[in-house]
């Protein structure tokens, strides 16, 4: 016993050591001629495939932006951490970055509440925080200057999305099961707005779900006793799949619809067929043919040897993009104040379409139905 | 409808909660410790029956009793190592409760880096196969899980009042000093208390972890669960933990049913509130037994 901690002491100070030095060397060494951008993203936890698909998205697009000289010569450098999804853990990976690495931009994070932790910090510090997937609208309306979102905000999304589902879908009557969370909250208000504005569908049921439940049968035994024409899903990849399998066994006869968060292969394989035919609102998917989705696609397919295995992983590159764009029309050194203005003067084509923001951060994006078929996403149009 | 819909559903997780609190409360009343890593042995029972279907491909009936006897036997380990040594007479009461809450972490960092933070599916050959019972909808799984929560439930209570173990067990939890001049091996008893109590969270973990996912922070809703069950059923009360299962399972069923899904949770710790304050020896104990 004792020659084993011993041996794992020793072990340990080995690699506490050598990493100390590399960090050190390595640190001072690149300081002149590296571009530090932090990244904050849930890598394990609930939302931990989102997480990775976003980060690999940045780091596809880093590594090609690199490999054609840098930004002005200069290498980017992305420094990760991980979050778990946790506003904590956001908030100390963002004291990190801003404190100790010095950075005046930080992409992220995924979650929406740790978003608007993170934002907390950034915009007091006047740090530039670009978020590649929070759809809190909340987070645009804090009157932050260095704050811009790489996706659709939530109302926006609803949107198009309850035109779809009172148009095509023809439903009288939608009930709502969301997770008690910022972004569960915001998307059920926005889409509730929008269903009493136009009577249709009715909203019959709305129920807030614990963000750590696993069993949803009061829930859905409430809801089938209201039989809804539209069950609308809130919920993460992970509790999603839980639900859309507790729907089969109650055999709740509602067409299901899901919001963008269970767009992932996570959702496929955890919810077992569970989730066919079922709706998701997406703005890009992996059939897409135009020649910057051709790009993202091939650049990706390189570095991973695998199709990009969320949607998400196409935001972590335009992220990239977008922000490298706006670093290399910065003149001098780099600044917040400069990125942020650049960032205001984005225009470039990505694979979701055309980049610009409003004076609060937001772009202007296309929404699309895809429809779970099989092991895949169809874009139902 | 709903309403026969919202009984049934009530007791199906009324017997999952029963089969939790059976084994917290075993530990409590015989071996004298709150065990705070409960819900860690339920999270590695789900674990190992995994790795019994997975590696081993052996079916999950067989899979379910293996991680009883696996998780058990860790239960044993863990408590003459651990939690015995530091219940000497000198030692503070505090001690063995400390223990267990460190276990709870210690097993959890385990996991986290033995298995990853990513959901695994725990694979049943019931889970999510519909039943239908007179226009009632539960799943094969939830059947099977009130199937073998009865029982477990029957076989200590068999255990406990027909065998020689049950007697020594409960002349343990009555007065240790007594039952120890008496000759039973107070150790011993309590070892198999223990295996006893984490080899029913585990077998909790197995039936329940198949409808939803399997990851290393699982325990913490169990531990919850369970504690709330053992406190509105009395501390050590056998009986007790099985009415007060199934008193939570229908309190949060026709809570979140007829009153509001965001207070499911609250019901069921606004109950052992309400115990505590008007009935705190449980809701069938009596007032002169000594917890």
């Amino acid at each position: 016993m004792r020659s084993m901690f011993s041996r794992l002491f020793i072990l340990g100070l080995v690699l506490a050591f050598a990493f100390g030095t590399v960090g050190c060397g390595g640190g001072g060494e690149k300081k002149a001629d590296t571009i530090k951008i932090g990244v904050i993203a849930p890598l394990s936890g609930n939302q931990a495939s989102i997480g990775k698909g976003v980060v690999d998205g940045m780091q596809s697009a880093a590594k090609i932006i690199n490999g054609s000289g840098g930004l002005g010569g200069k290498q980017i450098e992305l420094i990760v951490l991980d979050d778990r999804n946790l506003p904590d853990e956001a908030v100390s990976a963002a004291k990190k970055l801003i404190s100790g690495e010095k950075v005046s931009i930080i992409l992220g994070s995924i979650g929406s509440s740790s978003t608007a932790a993170i934002q907390q910090l950034t915009m007091k510090q006047k740090v530039v925080l670009v978020t590649p997937v929070s759809m809190l609208p909340k987070l645009s309306q804090n009157n932050d200057q260095y704050f811009f979102r790489v996706t659709a905000t939530a109302p926006i999304r609803e949107q198009s999305f309850s035109e779809f589902v009172s148009k095509k879908l023809n439903a009288k009557t939608i009930a709502f099961l969301a997770s008690n969370e910022d972004l569960g909250r915001a998307t059920v208000a926005a889409a509730t707005n929008l269903y009493e504005k136009s009577g249709n569908p009715k909203p019959v049921y709305t129920g807030f779900y614990d963000p750590g439940a696993t069993d949803f049968s009061a829930e859905l035994n409430r809801i089938k006793s209201l039989s809804p024409d539209v069950l609308y899903i809130v919920a993460n990849s992970v509790q999603a799949s839980m639900i859309v399998k507790q729907v089969k066994v109650l055999q709740l006869k509602s067409v299901l619809i899901g919001s963008g968060e269970a767009a992932t292969q996570e959702f496929l394989r955890l919810s077992q067929g569970a989730g066919e035919g079922m709706y998701i609102p997406v703005d890009w998917a992996v059939s897409f043919d135009d020649p910057a989705s051709k790009k993202f696609l091939e650049a990706f397919q390189k570095d991973y040897n695998k199709l990009p295995e969320t949607k998400f992983a196409v935001q972590g590159w335009e992220t990239m993009w977008i922000v490298a764009e706006a670093i290399k029309r910065v003149e001098g050194p780099l600044t917040s104040d400069k990125l942020r203005d650049q960032m205001r003067k984005t225009d470039w084509l990505g694979p979701r379409g055309k980049w610009a923001f409003d004076a609060n951060g937001d772009p202007v994006l296309k929404t699309y139905i895809s429809q779970v078929k099989g092991n895949d996403f169809i874009i139902a149009k | 409808m709903l309403l026969f819909q919202t009984i049934s559903s009530g007791i199906v997780n009324g017997m999952i909660y029963v089969l939790l609190a059976l084994g917290l409360t075993l530990t409590f009343g015989i071996g004298r410790v709150i065990n705070f890593a409960h819900g860690e042995f339920y999270m590695l029972g789900a674990f190992a029956a995994y790795l019994v279907i997975a590696h081993l491909h052996l079916p999950y009936i067989v899979a379910l009793f293996a991680a009883a006897v696996i998780i058990g036997i860790i239960g044993v380990v863990t408590n003459r190592l651990l939690i015995l040594p530091v219940q000497r007479k000198e030692s503070s009461i505090w001690a063995p409760f400390l223990v267990t809450l460190a276990l709870m972490t210690i097993f959890q960092s385990l996991a986290l880096v033995a298995f990853g933070p990513d959901p695994y599916l725990l694979p049943s050959p019931f889970a999510n196969k519909p039943f239908n019972i007179g226009g009632i909808n539960l799943s094969q799984q939830d059947l099977f899980a009130v199937f073998i929560s009865l029982f477990f439930s029957g076989m200590l209570i068999l255990l406990l009042k027909r065998t020689n173990l049950g007697l020594a067990m409960r002349a343990v939890a009555r007065d240790t000093d007594a039952a120890c001049l008496m000759g039973i091996n107070i150790q011993a008893i309590k070892s198999v208390t223990f295996a006893l109590g984490t080899g029913m969270a585990a077998v909790a973990g197995v039936l329940l972890i198949p409808q939803a996912v399997l990851d290393p922070y699982v325990g913490r809703m169990a531990l919850l669960k369970g504690l709330a069950v053992v406190i509105l059923g009395g501390l050590g009360d056998v009986y007790g933990a099985i009415l007060g299962g199934l008193l939570l399972g229908l309190a949060e069923a026709f809570g979140s049913v007829y009153i509001s899904v965001a207070y499911k949770d609250a019901i069921g710790y606004l109950l052992m509130i309400i115990v505590l304050l008007f009935r705190p020896q449980g809701i069938i104990g009596q007032k002169t037994r000594q917890g």
